[in-house]
Parts: structure tokens; sequence; C-alpha cells
């Protein structure tokens, strides 16, 4: 059963991933912004869980990273939840070259929104 | 209630069994809780077989309801009931063993009495007196009761009751006259050493491994070894050496180091011992050993033991050459390092080739080995050449004369599905310099295939078996050769496909699982060939029933979406329907399902605007799967079977 969670996890994050990535080729969110809030929402319950390995997290940060780069600026208020800059903390601090990267990546593009 | 009492025996059976299920209804209710002092009151009576029925009844209705419908003081009255009866003064042999069968029921409602340490005291001493019965299956019970007493009390065994147990078990796993009570009391170990597995790798406080077998070792471990002799079946039977082994790997794993000394002395003695019997017990002292001690010296170990393997899997001796190659098998899955050495590889590869042509057990075995040591040694496209290089050939082409035996074909035997499978994983892990040998493979399999479906193959009783077989080898060949499979091939092999779906009017998973090897093979070019293949995909969609057929499935239009792309949009229409019909139906697998939902992402990165249509349902299913996601792991189990996913 934990794997089957961690799985199920793992799959509608990549899923998301791929929506995020779809609508930014296809140029129009419309469908997408009504679910945003409660993805971000998702996104925050999966970084507090503890049993949440980095693999996961690391597509979590990755994501956000995808939300910034369609939605920029727009979705300030969410970037600026507190639990998105300590995501991007615990993953930068890993010991994986990949996932600094991918922490690094997002805190870019974040910022650059913030602005 | 008085049916009980009647004369006539499956009327009192009868009438136990309603009072059992009416109890299961009214007691987690708080109604008809006088049923349980009326039954006692019959139990402790003289009347034999209202005793017995009442006894009976108790036993059923412990049977049937849940932990929370008895309070204390009815289990309590439970037991008085029924450990008067399973005490040494009572000669009746029915009255003794109902009484014993109904307590085997009850011991989970007892955790109370078994925190009282004379309480505790007085049941395990009737348990351990039942266990000493003449009678064969009073003692088969009690020892099922020790048993139940051990998985449900794992706290309260310490001390002087570990010591009453050991006693019990130990003179049980020592006799030669019960192998089946013989087989109970290692399980008892068994049993301990599985909590103490989990309590250890759980690492919970409140929880702690209390170190039973630690205790228990110095006794246990030799009575474990000596049992090894014990082979009495079959292979492949349990019988008390194979429990003995297992239980042995399981104290290994716990103790480590700890017993690598006595094992190892015994492992030593007994394989180059002429008994049979002793070389058998031998190795599988030694395999016990595989998971527990560091993994340093164990690998030392196993180089030092090679060659007294390699000359057991020579031995005259079927038994023993088969418990070789089974050791072997069981290194190579767990220890796998120890074989890839280049100066090991060469010799154990060669004496694996030459042991394929043994006896089934045996070449079954070797298959097995051959197939860990082939993905210890792979991934291999990465790889200019790996040592399986060496041997690639040689290999293929005595593992394809293997499955084409005449033994292979056996019910009883899986050697040729164990050959092809080996085929199919020494070919996925073929390094670089290897792949210029798979064309005529390529061939070879095609050809066998062809056979299969135009009446000319040499076994025609077992062609659904082959081509399935032949289609998961055609799946790994074909992905190895991308780019070297022309368009008009693929149609061609394609259409025998089809034509054995129409034979065997079904559509079957390796099929699927070929052509989707052939798509990977010629990627777009593939385009042309989903008119005539779409209708069979969609059928294999459709069939969620079918577990491997729909993954299958899954798995094909998952790479459709990666190797066609944009090219993907125009079968849209028809599979994403057929792809949320998996995850919608509450009866797909739930594996299957998570794949259904990454090929919709696949669709939607794949395809762009063109998913946008679909898009809305996708982030409907994709919400309802985040917030199961989030459940406790209890919830989530409930929630499966209510739930779509």
């Amino acid at each position: 059963m934990p794997q089957y969670i961690k799985s199920l996890k793992e799959c509608v994050l990549e899923a998301y991933t791929c929506i995020v990535i779809s609508v930014k080729e296809a140029g129009d969110t419309t469908i997408l912004d009504q679910y945003v809030k409660d993805i971000f929402a998702y996104l925050e319950q999966l970084s507090i869980q503890p049993e949440n390995d980095q693999r996961l997290l690391v597509l979590v940060v990755g994501l956000i990273a995808d939300f910034v780069g369609l939605y920029g600026k727009k979705i300030q208020t969410l970037l600026a939840l507190p639990f998105i800059a300590k995501l991007i903390d615990l993953v930068s601090k890993s010991a994986i070259t990949e996932n600094k990267k991918a922490a690094r990546r997002a805190q870019t593009l974040i910022e650059k929104a913030l602005k | 209630m008085t049916a009980l009492a009647s004369p006539q025996k499956t009327a009192r059976k009868g009438a136990a069994q309603v009072i059992a299920n009416i109890a299961a209804l009214e007691l987690p209710k708080n109604q008809w809780h006088d049923v349980i002092p009326s039954l006692v009151g019959a139990a402790q009576g003289t009347n034999k077989d209202f005793k017995i029925a009442s006894l009976q009844t108790l036993g059923y209705i412990c049977e049937e309801v849940e932990k929370s419908a008895l309070s204390e003081s009815e289990v309590d009255l439970i037991l008085s009931a029924i450990v008067p009866n399973i005490m040494p003064n009572i000669d009746v042999q029915e009255i003794k063993m109902t009484a014993i069968m109904a307590l085997y029921s009850c011991i989970p409602f007892c955790s109370k009495n078994f925190k009282v340490e004379k309480e505790k005291e007085l049941l395990l001493t009737n348990i351990i007196n039942c266990i000493q019965h003449p009678d064969d299956e009073i003692k088969k019970k009690a020892m099922q009761c020790l048993l139940e007493v051990v998985r449900c009390y794992y706290d309260y065994i310490g001390g002087k009751t570990l010591e009453l147990l050991g006693h019990a078990t130990f003179n049980e796993i020592k006799k030669d006259d019960n192998e089946e009570v013989a087989l109970q009391a290692i399980e008892v170990w068994c049993s301990i050493c599985d909590e103490e597995i989990d309590r250890i790798k759980k690492n919970n406080l409140n929880e702690p491994c209390r170190n039973y077998i630690d205790t228990a070792h110095s006794v246990l471990v030799p009575i474990l070894l000596d049992s090894l002799k014990k082979i009495e079946v079959e292979e492949g039977d349990w019988d008390v050496s194979v429990l003995s082994a297992l239980c042995l790997s399981l104290v290994a794993e716990i103790l480590k180091d700890k017993i690598v000394d006595p094992v190892l002395a015994f492992a030593g003695k007994n394989m180059i011992s002429t008994e049979w019997k002793d070389k058998k017990a031998g190795m599988l002292a030694f395999i016990a050993l595989l998971k527990g001690p560091n993994r340093n010296n164990i690998n030392n170990l196993i180089v030092h033991a090679l060659g007294t393997f390699l000359g057991l899997l020579q031995d005259p001796k079927p038994k023993v050459r088969i418990t070789a190659a089974w050791a072997f098998n069981k290194i190579a899955e767990s220890n796998s390092e120890v074989m890839i050495q280049p100066n090991i590889f060469p010799t154990v590869i060669s004496a694996f080739i030459a042991s394929l042509r043994d006896v089934p057990m045996v070449s079954s075995n070797i298959c097995a080995a051959i197939h860990s040591v082939a993905t210890a040694l792979g991934p291999g496209e990465s790889q200019p050449t790996s040592l399986l290089s060496t041997v690639f050939k040689e290999l293929l082409q005595a593992l394809w004369s293997n499955a084409f035996r005449g033994d292979a074909f056996s019910e009883e035997s899986t050697l040729a599905r164990n050959s092809f499978e080996t085929i199919g994983n020494i070919i996925q892990n073929a390094a670089r310099d290897a792949i210029p040998s798979l064309e005529p493979v390529f061939k070879m399999v095609v050809e066998t295939f062809a056979s299969t479906v135009n009446g000319t193959f040499i076994v025609p009783a077992h062609n659904a078996d082959f081509q399935g077989y032949l289609c998961s080898v055609l799946y790994s060949v074909s992905v190895k050769l991308t780019g070297k499979i022309s368009a008009k091939m693929a149609s061609d092999i394609l259409d025998l496909i089809i034509q054995s779906f129409a034979q065997r009017k079904s559509v079957y998973d390796e099929g699927i699982m070929a052509c989707d090897g052939l798509l990977l093979a010629i990627s777009k070019e593939f385009k042309p060939l989903m008119t005539k293949f779409g209708p069979y995909l969609a059928y294999a969609l459709g069939n969620t029933e079918d577990t491997p057929l729909s993954r299958a499935a899954v798995g094909f239009v998952e790479d459709l979406s990666h190797e066609f792309e944009a090219e993907m949009a125009p079968y849209l229409a028809e599979l994403v329907p057929l792809i949320m019909q998996i995850i919608q139906n509450k009866d797909s697998d739930r594996g299957v399902k998570l794949s259904a939902i990454t090929a919709l992402g696949d669709f939607a990165f794949a395809t762009n605007k063109a998913f946008s249509p679909y898009l809305p349902s996708l982030l409907e299913i994709l919400k309802g799967a985040s917030a199961l996601s989030l459940q406790p792991p209890q919830e989530v189990f409930f929630q499966l079977f209510h739930s779509i996913f």
C-alpha cells in the first residue's frame, strides 16, 4: 500500500507536469486556471508529509518551476507561500546534482516572477 | 439452543453454526450476551454431546465476531469452559479435540489473559500438554494454538514462557514421528523471526525487538541444522528440511555474523560427504546464510565455496545437482556481483551452459541463475561491450535448444517459459557489440512464430504458449534492433500476429507487446499499420478484466505518444475514451489505472492544443487522485474498493 500511494503521487505530479507544458505550448490557460490554486494546495501538502522522499519533492519543485514558466507574475501570491521557499531550500541541499539543479532553476524563475 | 442437545450430530453442528451466525450479528449491537453464559453452562455439564456442541459453538462464535464484541469477562467465561476440557484428566478424545479447536479460535481474544503471568502459564501448560498427546490431530491443533499465541502475543512470550515454548517445539522438531507437527513447530520460530525482522526494520521504540531469537539461537540453530537432513519428499514440496532452511535463513537475517561459524562448519563438512542427503543439507545451510552476514564476508565465502558447488553441479545424483542448481540460482539472485567478476564469470557461465542440458529442474534453476547474471551485467545499451558479449551467441543457442527439448513441454515443466524469459533478458541486457548477433536471432524468432501460425510448428499442442513466449522475445529483439527493421518486415510480422489473434479468437498480451516492439523499432513508420492494428488495440484497451492485456495495451499507447508525438492527435478521439474507461472502471487493476493516467499525461504533452477537449476530464481525475493520495494508507485501502482508484 505505501508503495502504491507513492506511485500514485508520482503519477499525479508527472501528469500535471505534462499538462502544464502542454498548455504552455497550446498558448491557452483558460481550462487550467481554475485548478491552479487547488494544485498548489496539494503541492503544499506533499511538501510537509514526512514520508515523501527526495525524488517526489524534486517532482514538486519541478512542477512549481513549470507553473512559473507558464504563469509568471500572475501567480505571485501562490509563489509567496512559505512552503515553497522551505521546499526549495531542502531540495537544494540534496547530495544529487540533478536535484540541486532543479532547485536552482525553480529559485531563479520564482525570483524573476516575484520582482 | 435446544437443537444443540439433539441426538443427531448433524443437527447439533448445524445449530452451532446458526447460533454463531446470530451471535455475530447480535453481540456487536450489545445484544444476546446471555448466549455466552448459556453455552458455558452447557460446556461445563455432564451431557457429552451437549458439551461438545456447546464448545463447538463457542469456537464458531470466536471465529465469527470481531474482537470488540466480547468483553474480557466473557472471554474469561469462555476460557473457563474450554480450559478444563483440554486438561490431562480429560480422556474423551472428541471433547478434547473440540475444546482445543475452540481455544484456537479464542486465542486472539485473550490479550488480557496473556498479560497475566498465572493465566498465561495455565493456558500454555495445557496447550503444551496437548502437544504431547498421543492423538495426532490433537497434537496438530495444539501446535497451531501455540503458533497463534506467538503470532498474537509476541511481546508476552519472553522469559520462562520462551523456555516452555522452546522445549515444546524443539522436542517435536527433533522427533521423526509426525512431520506435520514438526513443520508447525518450525513455523512457530519462523513466526517469531518474521516479527523480529519486521520490528528491527521499523525500529519503533513502542514495539521493540525482544531478541527471542538471539536468546534461543544456541539451541535452535543446531536443531535446525540437524533437521536439514530430514529430506522426505519430491523436489519443490515442503518438508522439514525445506522449512528448517527457510527458518535458518530468517535467523541469519536477524543474527547476521553470529551464526556464520556453526552454519559454515556444518555446510563445509556435509557438502563434501559421500551421502546425498548430507550434501543437500550442507548446501541448504550455506544458502541460508546469504541474506544475513556482512555482504563482503559472505561474498568471500561464496568465492571459496564455488569450486565445491561447481563439483556438486556434476554430482551423479540428480537430487544433489538440482540443489546445486538451486543454490546457484539463489547466489545469482542475491550476490550476483560474485558471479560477474571477470575471473569467475567464464568458469561459471561455461558450467551453466553445460548444465542447461541436465534434467528439467536443474535446467530451470540454471535458466533463472543466467537470468539474474544477465540482469547484473546490464543494462547493456550504454556499454560498448560486457562479459555477456563473450558468450552471447553460445548462450542464446543453448537456451533456444533448451526451450524446444522434448521434456520442456510437459505440464509440470516450466522449462520452455524459463528458457524464453532468460533469452529475452539476455537480449535486453546485451551490450552494443552483441547487437549484430541479434539479426539472425530476429529472423529465427519470426520464422518460428510464422510456423506456429501456418501450422508447421513442431509441437502443435503448445502453439498458444509458444506464440506468447516468441512474442515476448520478439519484443526484446525488436527494441534492440531499432532502425534496422524495415516497415515492410514490420508489416509482415504484424500480419502474422493478427492472424494468430484470429486463430485463437482472442487478443493476447504478448501479441500486443510484440507490436509495441515493432512500434519502437520503426517509430513513425508504424502509422500506416495503425489501420489494421487499431481494432485489436481498441479491443485490448476495452478488455479491462484481463489485466496483463490491459497493461500491455496501455503500455503500447504510452509508447505511441512518445513515438508519434504531435502526429498522435488523430488518434485521440478513439483512444482517450478507452483510456478514461480504464480509469473509471472500479474493477480495473489499480496499477494499470496509474499507467492510464500517465498515458493521458503523455497524450497532453505530445499533442498540446489537440488535447484541450479532454483536459477538463483529466484535471478532474487528477483532483480525485491527488485527494486520495493524501489519505492515510488504511483509508486509501478502504477507498480503493469504493472509488475509481
